[in-house]
């Protein structure tokens, strides 16, 4: 770890509070984006740094401050986010639910029209760049997809990794990213953002 | 479409294949348009996705971390943890109530139970019966002997 991070572990350790400000001041733009790569949603992305924040504060006390700081506090917005998946595929709706495979094929479906037909009236907003576009063509992939996704592109891991930190086998690891991928491709095309 | 080599393709990107794997793969791509066209869309999608430009943190991020920094430090002071124990037990209290209810309401339990009911209803007749037969002698003995 950095002398300045470890300095301010130490000082936390001693009850001072602006030093977990300080120390996360640092790191906490890196955690959201990858909180939002996942949810794709800055109301949740807030939601979920509000338990890593938590969950950080109570872990902090018993860090060791020789290990670098950056790969646990990943870690811990990681099992953040897993756990979040894990409470909502308990209320899982069916598979593609917002864009079924026939959706893709439909004529009718401008970008605009797709774009506009998940969004509450507030948010129908006019999307003019293709990486907001993008963006919320992966808001909607299922949720097991993003979460392989933003492991895979955020975090740079390696299918063995996200495997075993998402306890299952490599090959749907591998079959989430793909299909992720394939949909994403599918939906690009229908959006006419990529060439037939 | 060539389904047998759509996954090979995405395995391609990702530069997991074999040497002969990949042999077989760009020879099929040099006179195979629909998957050349594929394995391009597919390169742009990894693209697109590598290169994400994700949002800045807002600025409620900071006030959200003061925020949890006062209360954790506030319930650390009070010597609770700032993870509510009540509310875990309140949980736990309701996790255990729904669960039973659920055990009640299943049907199949339901006709395991009756049937349990009516078997030992039925093995406490028995028994009864049985006691009431023994008692019988027992009595007519004792009469006799007096």
């Amino acid at each position: 770890m950095d002398h300045v991070s470890a300095e301010l572990v130490k000082r936390f350790k001693n009850n001072d509070e602006n030093a977990f400000n300080a120390l996360l001041a640092k790191y906490e733009g890196y955690l959201y984006r990858i909180c939002y790569s996942y949810t794709r949603s800055k109301e949740e992305s807030l939601d979920m740094m509000q338990e890593v924040y938590i969950k950080l504060f109570l872990g902090l006390k018993s860090f060791d401050e020789t290990k670098p700081i950056l790969p646990w506090l990943k870690r811990v917005t990681i099992n953040t986010l897993i756990n979040q998946y894990k409470k909502n595929k308990q209320h899982e709706v069916p598979l593609d639910s917002n864009w079924s495979q026939n959706d893709t094929y439909n004529v009718n479906y401008t970008p605009i029209n797709y774009l506009s037909s998940d969004e509450s009236t507030e948010e129908k907003v006019v999307f003019n760049s293709t990486c907001e576009v993008i963006d919320s063509l992966i808001k909607n992939l299922p949720e097991h997809y993003r979460l392989a996704l933003t492991l895979r592109y955020q975090e740079n891991m390696n299918y063995h990794d996200i495997a075993r930190l998402l306890e299952q086998p490599i090959g749907t690891t591998k079959s989430n990213v793909y299909r992720a991928r394939k949909m994403l491709r599918e939906k690009m095309l229908a959006c006419e953002l990529l060439e037939a | 479409m060539h389904e047998k080599f759509t996954e090979l393709l995405q395995e391609y990107i990702d530069n997991e294949l074999t040497p002969l794997e990949k042999m077989i793969i760009e020879d099929h791509l040099a006179s195979c348009y629909s998957c050349r066209s594929e394995l391009n869309q597919l390169k742009i999608v990894d693209w697109e996705l590598k290169n994400q430009p994700l949002p800045a943190p807002p600025r409620e991020l900071a006030k959200i971390r003061t925020q949890v920094v006062k209360k954790c430090s506030y319930e650390m002071r009070k010597g609770a943890d700032p993870i509510n124990i009540n509310k875990i037990l309140q949980l736990q209290l309701k996790i255990a109530r729904n669960t039973t209810s659920f055990i009640r309401l299943n049907p199949v339990n339901q006709t395991i139970s009756s049937v349990v009911k009516k078997s030992i209803l039925k093995t406490s007749q028995v028994a009864s019966t049985s006691k009431k037969k023994r008692k019988v002698p027992g009595l007519k003995f004792i009469i006799g002997q007096a």
